[in-house]
């Protein structure tokens, strides 16, 4: 199959932001005469994501990515540009699109607050129209997997946090949709939650080649889920690559972290000079980043050595969130 | 269609379910509506022992009038009351987006995650103090009647969701359209006397910009003969009709602006 | 002056009410209409009448504005406290530096007096301009008003803080809250005069406190009182506030101990 699951092309959405002053004056005056500020969220965007791809969709707050979302979902109109889900247009055929996605938000839940969790799922199954025996299978499988048996009887209202976002998992894999959002699916969750959430998501998308789209502030969620990462910095798209690409790219970044003994000051080697950045700490300690290519860690180890009074050292390999930290350096600065 | 009736269904069962584990709440809830209606009947009653007719009209008159405007009011608050939680509870939250997502019109999918249950209290009351003003005026039924009757008050109710359904969607665009809602339905009180006691003005309003004179009083006169007002009477069912088009079709307006702004 | 922090609550709950101005349009528009009912109501009752039970139009209708208007000063101090007690904010609350009755009884006379100048007087000017209100029938009649006024709005949140004591013993306070709307609604006089009502109810209410909230003060101010019945009943008022303050103290001294016992 050569169509893509989501195609995006240009695309851009602003915002009207309403300025107010403050108090019962700003008030009364804003009835009356309206200022707006205009704020691009989204600055044009393209993007093409292959039926059952996992996408890590990250950025700081604020850098566009529920926009976007939003957009896939079909709740925002774009302003400019086009968006494809499956071949559907997501806003003009809203509910079309809204059979074939699946989505998680945070704090927001799919689920209905009063009722237990298994009348949840059969009134979803009634809204998707999901044939009975599909359903049946599906809830299965899924208590399987999410340990939800416990659960079932339960108000919505009564679950626990990680309990919660385990049934809204199940909700919005529900109905075998072709994608899925899923917004801060790990949040505040225990690790052994996490792990099995993850889990879940990987297993039912190669089952089903549901298509994943993951935003998270949890670096390990990407590492485990996903197979490419998109990073958005104020509505642009400033990366786009496979997950190993990223990870080669800065496989030789190393920093080497120093203590020095009680009163000495630290004195960086001329001789490696140019080949290390010294990065700012909150502590005492010492941090140079090096490229493992330039400079090989021995070599930097003895030349520190040698000129300093060292009292401990050690080498870190970065881990995916420092790797992100990077991408940021380098986006804002191209 | 019949999907939708399958799904209110659905969605109805369980307000039940969660309705019986709160007996005690559901019980206060109708009796505090009771209770509120009894304080408006029983100020009615007081009045009515020192006078004989208000304005032409007798007590059981005035009651037949209440009695429609209750079980119209009745049929808005139990199954209709998510319109009042639009803004603050859907907008604001971004639970609209969650509804968004669905595959079912946002408006039924609003309407039908809450039934409220203090209306029965309403419901209640309302047939009573109905068929007692009607025995006591003397009415005879035919099935014809009760068809009619049972078209007014649905048409009464109409009303009631087409002026709630208009002003909540100002939620678009304000905060919260909760106080404009609030100050219009105060508007509602006026529609259960006679309109005859009011100044031309107020019953233009109560006809042509707000129809709230066809929630009760209208209707009410398809059953009273040689009062006039026959016209209008007969108009109910048109102007319900009307008025929730008009507001449906400004619903979906606002949800485009919505669509295109975001909150 | 331990009178300040007491104040300093006062004012700062009329500061949170100054932030809903929605809300405070919508609710003077809804008492504007309210009004105005009344007002045509009235004159459609008194349509072939000179008066109904010794009371003329003029009469009935300042009677019932004014009714209307203290019929707004329900407070919500008793809600307030029943919701410290159920989410268990009351220990937190005993914990500070003052009485956690005084400071819902601040409170609550904080958002009575900014309803007072907020609400009351624009809207009693309204009544004025389109409807008419009687001036009080002597000098005599209008200091005692104001008297009997101030002791009816304190006795609506005594009543109200009891109900929100009542808490501590019973689970369903909504059930209350709920029945002492209804029988204030009807027994206080707020919608009529009680000298309109049957006989055997009059009787009754002179036992009962709900007759203080709204008829004694609006029935001075009308003459429905008359003159020499103006004293003993500010008394009966007097008695009433007395009567529920050290009531609703004892009950709720009763209640914390209870609760610090026994673990809540």
């Amino acid at each position: 199959m050569s169509q893509l699951a989501i195609e995006v092309k240009g695309l851009v959405k602003q915002y009207k932001i309403m300025e107010r002053d403050a108090g019962l004056k700003g008030a009364i005056k804003a009835l009356f005469t309206r200022k707006y500020r205009i704020k691009e969220a989204v600055k044009g965007i393209d993007l093409s994501i292959a039926p059952g791809e996992r996408v890590g969709y990250i950025g700081f707050n604020g850098a566009g990515k529920s926009t976007t979302i939003k957009m896939l979902a079909g709740v925002l109109r774009p302003d400019a540009g086009s968006v494809h889900v499956y071949g559907i247009d997501p806003h003009e055929e809203r509910i079309k699109n809204a059979r074939q996605i699946g989505a998680v938000f945070g704090q927001r839940t799919q689920l209905f607050w009063d009722i237990p969790v298994r009348e949840s799922f059969d009134l979803l199954c009634e809204i998707y129209e999901v044939p009975r025996d599909e359903f049946q299978e599906t809830v299965a499988w899924f208590i399987e997997r999410l340990q939800l048996e416990s659960l079932l009887d339960v108000p919505v209202r009564q679950l626990s946090l990680g309990q919660k976002m385990r049934c809204e998992l199940a909700a919005a894999f529900l109905h075998r949709p072709r994608v899925v959002y899923l917004d801060e699916p790990t949040i505040g969750l225990d690790i052994d939650i996490k792990e099995t959430i993850r889990a879940f998501i990987r297993e039912i998308s190669d089952a089903w080649g549901t298509t994943v789209i993951l935003t998270t502030h949890d670096m390990q969620d990407i590492e485990e889920v996903c197979d490419r990462v998109i990073v958005l910095d104020e509505g642009r798209i400033i990366y786009d690559d496979r997950i190993e690409t990223l990870k080669q790219t800065f496989n030789n970044e190393r920093t080497l972290e120093i203590t020095l003994d009680e009163g000495s000051t630290f004195e960086l080697p001329p001789a490696v000079t140019g080949r290390v950045m010294r990065l700012e700490t909150e502590d005492e300690t010492i941090q140079l980043a090096f490229n493992h290519h330039e400079i090989s860690s021995g070599q930097l180890i003895r030349e520190i050595v040698n000129c300093n009074q060292v009292k401990d050292l050690s080498v870190v390999v970065p881990k995916m969130e420092a790797l992100i930290r990077n991408l940021y350096k380098s986006g804002v600065s191209a | 269609m019949k999907r939708y009736a399958k799904l209110y269904w659905l969605y109805a069962k369980n307000h039940f379910k969660v309705m019986m584990e709160y007996r005690m709440d559901f019980l206060i809830g109708v009796l505090s509506v009771f209770g509120q209606q009894f304080a408006a009947l029983f100020f009615l009653s007081i009045v009515f022992r020192h006078i004989e007719s208000l304005n032409g009209w007798g007590f059981y008159e005035i009651l037949f009038i209440y009695g429609i405007a209750f079980l119209g009011r009745a049929i808005h608050h139990i199954f209709f009351d998510n319109l009042w939680t639009i803004g603050w509870q859907y907008i604001r939250t971004g639970n609209l987006d969650r509804i968004l997502m669905r595959p079912v019109n946002p408006l039924f999918q609003i309407i039908a995650e809450r039934v409220q249950q203090d209306g029965f209290g309403q419901l209640l009351i309302g047939g009573s103090v109905l068929w007692l003003a009607s025995n006591e005026l003397g009415m005879v039924w035919s099935v014809m009647d009760l068809f009619v009757l049972f078209v007014m008050v649905l048409a009464s109710g109409m009303i009631y969701i087409a002026v709630n359904l208009f002003f909540a969607t100002f939620s678009f665009w304000m905060i919260d359209s909760l106080p404009v809602v609030f100050a219009v339905f105060s508007l509602s009180d006026f529609a259960r006397y006679p309109m005859t006691i009011y100044s031309k003005v107020i019953m233009f309003v109560l006809t042509y910009i707000i129809p709230f004179g066809f929630t009760a009083f209208y209707p009410a006169m398809y059953f009273f003969e040689g009062r006039g007002f026959t016209l209008f009477a007969l108009a109910t069912p048109i102007v319900a009709a009307l008025s929730l088009i008009l507001a449906y079709r400004f619903w979906l307006f606002g949800l485009r602006a919505f669509a295109s702004t975001g909150s | 002056m331990r009178i300040r922090k007491y104040i300093a609550l006062a004012v700062s709950q009329i500061k949170v009410d100054m932030a809903y101005a929605a809300w405070y349009w919508a609710s003077m528009f809804s008492v504007t209409m309210r009004l105005f009912i009344l007002y045509f109501f009235w004159q459609a009752v008194y349509e072939n009448k000179t008066d109904v039970s010794g009371i003329a139009l003029s009469t009935m209708l300042t009677y019932a504005i004014l009714a209307t208007m203290l019929d707004q000063f329900r407070g919500s101090a008793g809600r307030e406290l029943a919701h410290l007690i159920k989410h268990g904010g009351v220990a937190i609350e005993l914990l500070r530096p003052y009485h956690l009755l005084d400071k819902l009884l601040a409170q609550d006379l904080g958002a009575k007096t900014s309803t007072f100048f907020r609400a009351t007087l624009p809207l009693l000017v309204i009544a004025m301009v389109f409807i008419g209100v009687d001036p009080p029938t002597s000098i005599e009649a209008a200091s005692a008003f104001a008297v009997s006024v101030i002791l009816a709005v304190l006795l609506a949140t005594l009543i109200d803080l009891l109900v929100g004591v009542l808490s501590f013993y019973t689970v369903n306070v909504w059930g209350l809250s709920v029945l002492q709307e209804a029988v204030i609604t009807i027994m206080s006089g707020a919608l009529v005069p009680l000298t309109l009502f049957p006989d055997w109810f009059q009787t009754v209410s002179l036992y009962l406190p709900f007759a203080s909230l709204v008829y004694v003060p609006v029935a001075i101010y009308t003459g429905e009182i008359a003159a020499s019945g103006i004293w003993p009943s500010i008394l009966i008022q007097l008695g009433w506030v007395a009567a529920f303050f050290i009531f609703v103290r004892l009950l709720f001294a009763y209640a914390v101990r209870k609760v610090t016992v026994f673990g809540g």
